[in-house]
């Protein structure tokens, strides 16, 4: 029940990140061991949230899923009304229901990344990583460095406009096979990476 | 030892048996499109079916010529192919396991069929079709020193190898085959070691009637006369014009509607008896011919189970590739006082394909006295030392939420009867509502988990209990979960995550545990999981 010699800590209130993070740097500044070359930095145990350029990169992304399904929606009520001619109040409902559909799906888009934002987080430690995520349903995910596969850090074209990447930790695992962290800036990400990397000369598998 | 570049080629018979597998596959397609094309009046079906025909035998025999392999220092070397060259380099070291399927063509012919499994993927790394019995022999040496090797680096670089794999004994590596004469699985190159389980036909029949076999024999040869319209003629004879048995029937069911109802729901009572008897006795001669002298020998390989009578099996299953265990136990098992357990191991243990010998992966003891249990266990688990568990429970505002979906449940299925029955709907549906009511409160009781002896314990079921144990070598991720209604209730489940766990296989996932005994296991488990290595 001595939580505290456990590197891997689990604060105590996991909605506010900001509080945990102050909470955990108190509590494990001291347990990072300095002979580890790895611990370069980014593996203090230090909870972190994802870089708040991920907030616009998601948006942008809603905005264009919004427009492709609004567009062709508003396209076929068009020619349902050039076609058929409909009554005036087929007509008002058929304008409703696009802009019901286009707003709340745009405004919904809109507002997810930031919840997403404000309740994803990482914390790096010498011996393995934890990440939190989910609005609705909530994970804290644990993966012990000796336990990781490979890793892969992976930019799509709109990461790369945003200086972003996405880190993949792979393990042996089945539900878990791969663990993935979205929002990172690449250069973090990189390092996370490098610090996951099973040390040369253990052969895992 | 290094037998250089010398290269094997499977047994010739294995145009055969390959084109056999093929023919398995590609029958129903070829005779439906065969079908059709008569049907339509291009071609006869016959010539269909030729034509379809070639291209499998030329397969089958391009495959034999291509296919090669051979006994490099560690590893063992497959080419195969003709346009797409293929060369996998399977390390033995890493060969989870090797399992050997004997039917009764191959035992008539003195040839067996070799899968290999490797940690990576469901499928078999490599299916050797067929070789001969020597070769199996030479192969399974080859892993047993390669594996050995492997261990002793292991042990030399300090690293935390299990005591499973240690204890070498001395047998001389000088890689001397021996020369089975035998011609079946059972008696070629039976592993010196100690038998750990055997099934005598007594257990075998007692298992047959506890598992619930027949229901599946019943429901696919139901689906075998459906395919082939058997259906249509059976009923032609029983009850058709010119049917002897016709007037018999007619007789009978016209008796039947002049006794009433009462008459009627006894016949259908008596029906059903009989099913179930027939179903019973099915399984049980499925068991006794499927699980034949069932035995399970812990030898410096590992275990290795060889079983059946027609189709002969030996699975060997690397003890230190053992990621999970699970206990099995129906209602009708505790009431004989037996268990079933099965391993997960790391290379495919995805149930499915008939006829091979993955099903029974699932289950390593598929009947076990409870007294034995403990026993059996340990040599599986050397580390497992504890006689007994203390399980902890669940929150205790588990059953408050489980019950409230068994009741709505419970409201679900009773709607119907109040349109059916009126009134009387009320009684269905109370009774009803107390059996949700005590189901729920035995299934949460029987949710439990446990730390003991660096293993992570889980129980869940009631009628079906299933108790999960990993070890901390074997935890590959923590995860904890909290859906809304979790975090509304101060409650999360926990995942523990292994290699190895199949779709349908029982998982280490703790539900409905307070959210401070979640946090805290999730610290530990991570925590532990990070101070030890993995090892496959």
């Amino acid at each position: 029940m001595n939580e505290s010699t456990h590197s891997i800590e689990t604060p105590e209130t996991p909605e506010t990140p900001e509080t945990a993070a102050a909470a955990e740097t108190a509590e494990t500044a001291g347990s990072v061991d300095p002979a580890d070359p790895a611990a370069d930095g980014i593996a203090d145990g230090v909870r972190r949230s994802l870089d708040p350029k991920v907030i616009p990169l998601q948006r942008t992304i809603g905005g264009i899923v919004t427009g492709c399904v609004s567009l062709p929606l508003g396209v076929a009520f068009g020619l349902l009304w050039a076609a058929a001619g409909p009554p005036p109040g087929v007509v008002a409902g058929l304008v409703s229901v696009w802009t019901v559909i286009t707003g709340g799906l745009g405004w919904w888009l809109y507002r997810w990344p930031v919840l997403h934002h404000r309740y994803a987080s990482y914390a790096v430690h010498p011996d393995g990583i934890e990440i939190r995520k989910g609005v609705i349903w909530r994970q804290a995910i644990s993966v012990a460095r000796s336990r990781v596969q490979h890793t892969d850090v992976s930019q799509g074209p709109l990461e790369r406009k945003y200086g972003l990447g996405t880190l993949g930790i792979y393990t042996a695992g089945t539900d878990h096979a791969k663990v993935s962290l979205d929002g990172l800036e690449h250069e973090t990400a990189l390092r996370i990476r490098d610090h996951l990397l099973p040390p040369a000369g253990d052969d895992a598998v | 030892m290094p037998a250089g570049a010398i290269e094997h080629r499977l047994h010739p018979l294995s145009v055969g048996f390959s084109l056999a597998s093929q023919l398995r596959r590609a029958i129903l397609p070829l005779i439906i499109g065969g079908a059709s094309a008569n049907f339509l009046g291009v071609v006869e079906m016959r010539s269909v079916l030729l034509i379809g025909l070639i291209p499998l035998v030329v397969g089958a025999v391009v495959r034999y010529l291509t296919f090669r392999y051979r006994y490099e220092e560690a590893e063992l070397v497959i080419r195969s192919g003709l346009l797409f060259r293929r060369e996998r380099h399977v390390p033995y070291a890493r060969i989870q396991n090797l399992d050997a399927v004997q039917g009764v063509f191959h035992r008539v012919l003195g040839v067996v069929e070799v899968k290999l499994q490797t940690g990576g993927g469901q499928e078999p790394e490599a299916t050797l079709t067929v070789l001969p019995l020597p070769a199996l022999e030479a192969l399974r040496e080859r892993v047993r020193e390669g594996k050995r090797e492997a261990a002793g680096e292991g042990a030399a670089a300090g690293e935390t190898t299990d005591a499973a794999t240690g204890t070498s004994a001395g047998e001389p590596a000088t890689g001397i085959l021996p020369e089975p004469a035998a011609t079946d699985l059972a008696s070629a190159g039976t592993p010196e070691g100690r038998t750990l389980l055997h099934l005598p036909a007594r257990e075998l029949l007692l298992h047959g009637l506890l598992q619930n076999r027949g229901m599946v024999l019943i429901a696919a040869a139901f689906g075998l006369a459906w395919e082939t319209g058997l259906f249509e003629r059976a009923s032609d004879w029983v009850a058709g014009e010119q049917s002897w048995l016709g007037p018999a029937v007619e007789g009978a069911a016209a008796d039947v509607v002049a006794a009433g109802i009462v008459a009627t729901v006894a016949a259908i009572a008596a029906l059903a008896v009989a099913f179930v008897i027939v179903a019973r006795l099915l399984s049980v001669a499925w068991t006794l011919v499927r699980l034949h002298d069932y035995r399970v020998v812990r030898s410096e390989e590992g275990l290795r189970a060889t079983f059946g009578m027609l189709t002969q099996v030996a699975a060997t299953i690397p003890l230190r590739r053992v990621q999970t265990v699970t206990i099995h136990e129906g209602p009708l098992q505790r009431w004989a006082g037996r268990v079933a357990v099965g391993v997960q191991t790391a290379g495919g243990s995805q149930a499915g394909q008939p006829g091979n010998a993955d099903p029974h992966r699932h289950r390593l003891a598929p009947i076990l006295r409870r007294e034995g249990l403990r026993e059996f266990l340990r040599e599986v688990i050397p580390e497992l030392d504890a006689p007994e568990v203390g399980w902890e429970p669940v929150s205790p505002l588990a059953f408050r939420r489980v019950v409230r979906g068994t009741c709505f449940v419970a409201t679900i299925a009773a709607a119907p009867l109040y349109f059916a029955l009126g009134a009387w709907g009320v009684a269905f549906h109370a009774a009803f509502l107390a059996w949700a009511v005590f189901y729920a409160r035995r299934y949460v009781a029987c949710l439990g988990w446990a730390l003991k002896d660096d293993m992570v314990w889980f129980r869940s079921g009631w009628l079906w209990r299933r108790t999960t144990i990993a070890r901390y070598t074997r935890i590959q991720v923590v995860a904890l979960r909290a859906s809304p209604i979790d975090r509304w209730r101060r409650m999360a489940s926990l995942r523990v995550d292994t290699a190895g766990a199949g779709a349908a296989s029982h998982k280490v996932d703790i539900p409905y545990l307070p959210l401070d005994t979640a946090r805290h296991l999730r610290t530990l488990l991570a925590a532990e999981a990070a101070r030890t290595a993995f090892r496959w």
